[in-house]
C-alpha cells in the first residue's frame, strides 16, 4: 500500500502536471493570435512546453519521494521483470497522451465561453476521484470497477501503477486496448474542437 | 464593532451578487465539490466494509471524523475565500487602497468574499453529521457542546493559518503554494490522527495543529479526550492566533508597495 501511495503520487506529478490550462487564458485574452502568426505549429509548441514542464515536475517528484523514503524507510516494492517495466512505461505514455488531449479539450472550451475554470474544476475532481489517486480502484465492488474500466480514467495512473506493482499479465491486454481506443477518441475530439474553434474564433487588435 | 459588522454584511452582499452573475459556474463548482466529497466518502465506506474498524473506530465514527474535517474545511473556505485572491492585490498595488480605508483590512482581504457554494455544502455536511451521530448513539448533550466548542477552536486555528498566509503574501507575494501546503496538511487529518505513527502523530497534533483542528472535535464527541487536552488545545489555538497577528504586523512593516 505504501508503494502504491508513493508511486501514485509520482505518477500524478508526471501525468497530471500540465501547462495546457494556460491556453484557455490565451484564447480569452486574444494572445493566441500572436502564437498563430508565428511560423511554427502551435500544437508542437504546446507539446514541447508540456514535456518541459513534466521534466521539471519529475525532477522535483524524485527529490520529494527520495526524502520521504529516507525519512520513513517504508517497505518499497521494486519491479524487476523487464516485460512488466516495459508495459509500465508504455501504459504511462498512453496515460500522459490521454491526459494531454483531454486537458487540451477542456482548455478549448474557451473558444465558446469565458467560464472555463468551472468545467476544469469538474474535470480535475472527476479525474482525481476515479483515476486511482485517492484509493486503489480495485477496492470497489467488482461491478463498479468493471464499469470504470470502460471509462478513460483508470488508464491515467491506475493501470500503470497496477502493472508496476503486480506485474504484467495477458489479461491486461484488454484494458490496454481500451486505453488505446480512448487515446484515439480524445485525440480526435480535441482535433475536432481545435478546428471548429479556429473557424469560429475572432479577435481584435494585438 | 457595529460599523465592522455593517461593512462585513456589505462585502458579503457584493460577493453573493458577483457569484450569481454566473449561476452555471456556481452550479458546476458545487457539483465538483460534491463529487470530491462523495468519492472520498465511498472510499471510506468500502474500506471499512472490508476492515470493519480503523484504529479502533467503527464506520459511523470514521465518517464523523471525515465529516468534521469537511465541515471545518468548508467553513474556512466559506469565510476566507478572499485570501486566495490576495496576491493580485499585492502585485498591482491595490492593497494600498485597502490599507488607507477607515476599517480593518481583514474585513476586505480575509472575510470580504463569502463563498455561497460552501454555505450550501456546509449545511449538507452538518445534516449528514447529525445522521451519523444518531447512528453512533450514546452521545450526551455535553459531548455535543464540547464538539461545538472544538469546532469554534478549529475555526480559530484555520483563521490563524489564513492570516499567516496573508502575511507571507505581503513578504513573498506567494499565496497559492502556501495555501496548497495548508490544504494538504489539513487533508492529512481527514482520517483520525491515530493512524499515524509517532513522531508524525505528535508533530501533526501539537506542532502543526491539524490534529487538534480535525481530530479532537470528534474525539471530544466520543468522550475520548483527556481533560488536560481541552486546555492544551485552546491554549495552542490562542498562541496560533496571536502569533499570526504578530506575523501580520511584522509583514505590514515590511510592505513597500509601489512607492510614491
Amino acid at each position: 500500500m505504501l508503494t502504491y501511495v508513493l508511486l501514485i503520487n509520482f505518477l500524478s506529478d508526471v501525468v497530471f502536471s500540465s501547462k495546457i490550462h494556460e491556453l484557455s487564458g490565451e484564447i480569452i485574452n486574444g494572445n493566441i493570435i500572436n502564437l498563430l502568426v508565428k511560423p511554427m505549429s502551435i500544437m508542437k509548441s504546446l507539446l514541447s512546453k508540456e514535456i518541459a514542464d513534466k521534466l521539471v515536475n519529475i525532477s522535483f517528484a524524485i527529490v520529494e519521494i527520495s526524502i520521504l523514503i529516507f525519512l520513513l524507510k517504508p517497505h518499497i516494492i521494486f519491479q524487476t521483470d523487464v516485460l512488466s517495466l516495459l508495459m509500465f512505461v508504455v501504459t504511462l505514455m498512453i496515460g500522459i497522451m490521454m491526459s494531454f488531449f483531454l486537458s487540451l479539450s477542456v482548455s478549448l472550451v474557451a473558444f465558446w465561453t469565458a467560464e472555463v475554470w468551472a468545467p476544469r474544476f469538474i474535470f480535475i475532481m472527476l479525474v482525481f476521484a476515479v483515476a486511482g489517486h485517492n484509493f486503489p480502484l480495485d477496492i470497489l465492488p467488482s461491478g463498479m470497477y468493471n464499469a470504470l474500466l470502460f471509462t478513460p480514467f483508470p488508464y491515467f495512473i491506475f493501470l500503470p501503477a497496477k502493472i508496476y506493482l503486480h506485474g504484467f499479465s495477458p489479461d491486461l491486454l484488454g484494458p490496454i486496448a481500451i486505453s488505446l481506443v480512448w487515446t484515439v477518441i480524445v485525440y480526435s475530439f480535441s482535433k475536432l474542437l481545435w478546428n471548429k474553434g479556429m473557424r469560429e474564433f475572432s479577435f481584435f487588435g494585438k | 464593532m457595529k460599523k465592522s459588522w455593517k461593512i462585513f454584511l456589505l462585502f458579503t452582499k457584493y460577493s453573493l451578487k458577483t457569484s450569481f452573475q454566473n449561476p452555471l459556474g456556481v452550479f458546476l463548482f458545487m457539483i465538483g465539490k460534491l463529487l470530491r466529497f462523495a468519492t472520498f466518502f465511498i472510499f471510506i465506506y468500502y474500506l471499512l466494509v472490508n476492515t470493519k474498524i480503523l484504529v479502533g473506530y467503527s464506520l459511523p465514527q470514521t465518517i464523523i471524523f471525515y465529516l468534521t474535517y469537511s465541515i471545518i474545511d468548508s467553513l474556512a473556505q466559506l469565510f476566507f475565500r478572499e485570501v486566495y485572491r490576495f496576491r493580485a492585490l499585492v502585485i498591482n498595488a491595490e492593497f494600498d487602497t485597502i490599507l488607507v480605508k477607515p476599517y480593518h483590512p481583514f474585513l476586505r482581504i480575509l472575510v470580504g468574499g463569502l463563498d455561497i457554494m460552501d454555505a450550501f455544502i456546509t449545511l449538507l455536511y452538518i445534516g449528514l453529521l447529525g445522521y451519523f451521530i444518531s447512528q453512533v448513539g450514546g452521545i450526551s448533550g455535553l459531548q455535543i457542546f464540547g464538539y461545538a466548542g472544538f469546532i469554534v477552536n478549529s475555526f480559530l486555528i484555520a483563521a490563524s493559518f489564513h492570516i499567516a498566509v496573508l502575511a507571507l503574501a505581503i513578504v513573498t507575494t506567494e499565496v497559492d503554494h502556501t495555501i496548497m501546503i495548508y490544504r494538504d496538511m489539513t487533508k492529512m487529518a481527514s482520517f483520525p490522527i491515530d493512524i499515524y505513527v509517532e513522531p508524525i502523530r505528535t508533530i501533526f497534533t501539537f506542532v502543526i495543529p491539524v490534529g487538534i483542528m480535525m481530530s479532537f472535535p470528534a474525539k471530544s464527541l466520543f468522550g475520548l479526550l483527556e481533560p488536560q487536552l481541552y486546555v492544551i488545545s485552546f491554549a495552542i489555538s490562542m498562541i496560533a492566533f496571536f502569533g499570526s497577528l504578530k506575523l501580520w504586523t511584522f509583514a505590514l512593516r515590511k510592505y513597500q508597495s509601489w512607492g510614491g
